[in-house]
């Protein structure tokens, strides 16, 4: 190597380099999980991985654009996982999708509870609680999504429709590694 | 039934491991003893295998490649099994060898391109990657190509050493009349996996190197491409909208396998792991072996949470495995800097105080 080059080395230091590829990951990552929440192609996909045969429609209003809380980390203790992307509004026929369930508190992207008073008369999904993997959602080793189970009105197909596993610890190893 | 055959892109023939060049960035394992331990197959053998290939899968084209493909006299009796499945043909050639006469019996087997390295636009820096006494005869070879109206692709082998000097390369293709240029990003595999401190490119360097290229693409209406992954998580194709980028291919439709000087067929030239061997197993069996067809099915842990993964598959996994071994290693063109310990290694070879040795190379000492 010559003179110049090992001098080159002294003094380049890769941790912008570092930063820029952890950071651009964390966008990948994020902008995927949002145009997963809008496509409905690939909220089917998701229910199918997760094995729901039939989806109910779920018609609840849009609470909060581009997110949907089905991508939020394993939680220590079951919480109800809400669809929040954008759809058609018909929070009757949402509830009517689980009559038997009191609305329930929603759940904040980062796992804090926000309470159920949300503006603009949103109504949680309560199809989108599995009982069935309710239970896995209590470990971490073996994380379970809770996605919105059921149909929704057709979105534009915004995102490749692959499916990642965005629930394997994704949160706790970008934050650990940035 | 003929028409059952299954179809793939391309078939790379390695015609022989021999070479005239000592690049440092050789992705061939056997530059090691220039390809003495390996040779090459006799002509007959070499025929057979090739015809039985091309009966088995119906390629698309083949690359003929080596080693220096012309440096094997009957690199035109191959030409002309490979025109006869109705394949096409193209070469991967240092042109070095390439005389008068060559390249005037080349030009009516219209092969799609001929594609040169350059690495510098200068003697001395050429002649740093690829030894001294061959930066003229390139040239030469270039010219007589041209001459005789085969098409010239270039290519540059973009190294730490020459990152910044990738526009003047490609200013000096422009004034040999050569407007399609690969821009081979080192990907350190086979020989050059050693090389890997001295030679592998930042994030930066790449950076450095994209913008020279997009200058050219955009006022020169070069036709550039990318030919090693740059994996999204480090560069923003959309920042180099006259620069085409790729991924890895295999495990697709488009995947380029390597038929060896050993008449072993691998999953691509830079991977060395065997999927088996031609002559005694249906290469349309081969294609779609269990070591092609779940190549996609891994992916290294660091792209664990990437939507990408699937695509990208971590850039390069070849580079991977030679340089940081087996299991779902990530393409060290990321992981110099990611991996902390592979960052360090680097940086302590850099510094002079321990080379590294590669995988590959562990791998051979232990065999
Ligand atoms: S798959 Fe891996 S290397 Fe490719 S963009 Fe994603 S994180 Fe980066
Ligand atoms: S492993 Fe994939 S990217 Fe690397 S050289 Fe082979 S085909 Fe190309």
């Amino acid at each position: 190597m010559s003179e110049d080059e090992t001098k080159r080395d002294d003094e380049h230091d890769d941790s912008e380099d570092r930063a820029v590829i952890i950071e651009r990951r964390r966008l990948l990552v994020a902008s995927a999980l949002a145009s997963v929440a809008m496509s409905a192609q690939a909220c089917d996909q998701v229910k199918r991985v997760i094995g729901i045969a039939d989806p109910q429609p779920c018609l609840s209003p849009p609470v909060r654009p581009n997110v949907c809380l089905a991508y939020m980390p394993p939680q220590p203790e079951p919480v109800p996982q809400v669809c929040l992307s954008p759809r058609m509004v018909e929070p009757q026929s949402c509830l009517s999708v689980a009559p038997t369930n009191p609305p329930t508190p929603f759940a904040d992207s980062d796992g804090g509870v926000v309470g159920t008073d949300l503006t603009g008369g949103a109504q949680p999904c309560l199809s989108a609680v599995d009982p069935r993997r309710r239970s896995r959602t209590t470990t971490r080793e073996v994380p379970t999504p809770m996605v919105c189970l059921s149909a929704r009105a057709p979105q534009p197909d915004r995102g490749s429709g692959d499916i990642v596993n965005p629930f394997k610890s994704v949160d706790d190893k970008l934050d650990d590694e940035s | 039934m003929a028409s059952a055959r299954p179809k793939r892109y391309a078939l790379a023939i390695e015609l022989t491991s021999y070479c005239n060049q000592k690049c440092g960035y050789c992705y061939n394992d056997f530059r090691d003893d220039g390809g003495k331990s390996v040779g090459a197959l006799p002509t007959e053998q070499l025929l057979a295998l090739v015809d039985k290939a091309l009966t088995e899968v119906e390629f698309d084209h083949v690359t003929l490649t080596g080693g220096e493909p012309f440096a094997r006299q009957d690199i035109f009796d191959v030409m002309d099994v490979v025109k006869k499945h109705g394949a096409g043909v193209q070469i991967i050639s240092n042109g070095g060898l390439i005389t008068e006469a060559i390249a005037k019996r080349l030009a009516p087997y219209k092969p799609s391109f001929v594609q040169v390295t350059l690495d510098g636009a200068t003697k001395e820096q050429h002649e740093a990657h690829v030894g001294e006494g061959h930066y003229d005869k390139t040239l030469r070879g270039i010219s007589l190509l041209k001459m005789h109206g085969v098409t010239v692709c270039g290519c540059i082998v973009i190294s730490r050493k020459n990152a910044k000097d990738v526009g003047e390369i490609l200013d000096q293709f422009r004034r040999l009349g050569v407007k399609s240029v690969a821009l081979s990003r080192l990907s350190p595999s086979g020989y050059a996996a050693a090389q890997v401190a001295e030679l592998l490119p930042s994030r930066s360097d790449m950076i450095v190197a994209l913008e020279q290229a997009e200058a050219r693409g955009r006022d020169h209406k070069m036709d550039l491409q990318v030919t090693m992954p740059m994996p999204p998580c480090v560069i923003e194709h959309k920042d180099f909208p006259n620069v085409r980028f790729g991924g890895c291919p295999i495990g697709t439709e488009m995947q380029e396998f390597a038929l060896g000087p050993k008449g072993e067929l691998r999953n691509c030239t830079l991977h060395a792991d065997v999927i088996g061997y031609g002559e005694g197993e249906s290469f349309a069996a081969l294609v779609e072996a269990p070591m092609v067809m779940q190549y996609r099915d891994t992916t290294p842990e660091f792209c664990a949470p990437c939507p990408h993964k699937h695509s990208c598959l971590g850039g390069c996994g070849a580079s991977g495995v030679a340089v940081l071994g087996k299991g779902n290693p990530l393409d060290p063109f990321v992981a110099q800097h990611v991996d902390d310990a592979f960052r360090a290694q680097l940086k302590a070879a850099r510094k002079g105080e321990a080379p590294i040795i590669p995988a590959n190379r562990l791998r051979r000492a232990s065999v």
